[in-house]
């Protein structure tokens, strides 16, 4: 079984480097042309099932995607990015200044340390990779599942695969729209591919 | 630092599924047009420097890049594929049937094993780190490296620059003539991508 996780296209806050967590942020402009993107270079590919995150910059995404396949999108809130709790819509700035002890503390271990009234990396891990296992259970192995989610959600998934320590999830890259590919066989879970966006730069007309 | 590292083309071998090692084996016509479609990808990325296993298969793959740029090719036997000792030239079905006890104690720990008459992806993991670091200190931090090597070769230093057991490096695929980047500062590496073959695609072509 092929599983593509994709991350979604860029919202204002990317842009603005602020912490959204849950927030409902939708696509801009560049973040539609960037689901665009991935959707066309997808749009041969023949795809089984479409999953989503429930938060509408992934489900927007998705939509996309969906566009060019007879299938309908399955959200799953299992999927969403990690919890920033009083974090959200915050800069890194901001919270630097304003929570100057647990912000020490998340940059010492920014897998295990929770964002303040929110969920750490470790449990978005966890969770992820429940609702991971049951969409391999439901699918047979010949198939190509789809799965549209968030940055943190894909390398905390990741992480669990590799078996890296959590807290180096931030040296994982993971750009908007780029596709990282798991392939699932008897012998378990591999890493096909990490974050090919090589779609998205062509699609701003540049060299790849 | 920004350091692609680019696997060689296909050659007879990996067609065939054997085991090469150090075998000094060439491209084959697949593999020549692998190494072709690199070299137009990365033809306008900026490359300070180019290095190469000194293994055929490598260093004819980066003859194919270094035809874009005006660039001398540095061979480096620190960046060899792993030496498979007995393994050489036969199969997996091949490897189980005549050493089984070696082939059971790969599977249980196929980082650590030692392969009959080779090197363990551990020691390999080791000299290869070493080579780079070497490359790392030759050149200025801002620098761009190309770094033409083997599949097993770059799966061991991600294991390194991830700090994965090394028993993991299974759990990763590299393709013939695939892209694998990594960001380094302040002696931490940060994975851009790791086995980005977009370029095989063939509405990617040009």
């Amino acid at each position: 079984m092929d599983i593509l996780l994709i991350r979604h296209g860029e919202t204002h806050y990317n842009t603005e480097h602020r912490i959204y967590g849950h927030a409902q942020i939708p696509l801009n402009e560049r973040g539609k042309l960037q689901a665009q993107a991935v959707a066309n270079r997808l749009k041969d590919t023949p795809i089984d099932a479409i999953y989503s995150s429930d938060l509408v910059r992934a489900y927007a995404t998705a939509q996309s995607i969906a566009a060019h396949h007879p299938l309908v999108v399955n959200t799953d809130a299992g999927f969403r990015e990690v919890d920033v709790g009083r974090w959200e819509h915050l800069t890194e700035a901001d919270v630097a200044r304003t929570f100057a002890t647990e912000y020490a503390d998340f940059r010492t271990r920014p897998g295990e340390a929770p964002y303040l009234g929110g969920e750490s990396f470790q449990q978005v891990q966890k969770r992820a990779w429940h609702v991971l296992e049951r969409c391999i259970q439901t699918h047979a192995d010949a198939q190509t599942i789809c799965i549209v989610c968030h940055a943190g959600t894909i390398s905390a998934l990741i992480c669990g695969i590799l078996q890296v320590n959590i807290n180096h999830h931030p040296r994982l890259r993971i750009d908007n729209c780029a596709i990282s590919r798991l392939t699932v066989t008897s012998e378990g879970i591999h890493l096909a591919t990490l974050n090919d966006n090589t779609h998205v730069i062509k699609s701003r007309g540049e060299m790849v | 630092m920004y350091i692609v590292f680019v696997r060689h083309g296909e050659t007879a071998y990996n067609a065939s599924g054997r085991y090469q090692g150090h075998t000094q084996i060439s491209l084959n016509e697949r593999g020549f047009a692998q190494a072709t479609i690199v070299a137009q990808r990365l033809r306008h990325s900026r490359i300070d420097a180019l290095y190469s296993s000194d293994l055929l298969r490598a260093v004819q793959t980066a003859e194919a890049i270094a035809a874009h740029h005006s660039l001398h090719i540095h061979q480096h036997s620190g960046f060899r594929e792993i030496d498979v000792g007995l393994w050489e030239h036969l199969t997996v079905s091949e490897i189980a049937s005549q050493y089984p006890q070696h082939y059971a104690t790969y599977k249980q720990t196929p980082g650590h094993a030692v392969y009959t008459g080779g090197e363990s992806y551990a020691l390999m993991q080791l000299r290869a780190m070493d080579a780079l670091m070497q490359v790392i200190a030759q050149h200025p931090t801002d620098s761009s490296i190309c770094i033409v090597c083997h599949g097993g070769t770059i799966r061991a230093m991600i294991c390194a620059f991830l700090h994965i057991d090394i028993n993991y490096y299974p759990h990763m695929w590299i393709d013939n003539c695939a892209i694998t980047s990594v960001h380094y500062q302040n002696g931490v590496f940060r994975i851009g991508t790791i086995n980005d073959n977009a370029h095989a695609e063939a509405d990617w072509r040009e």
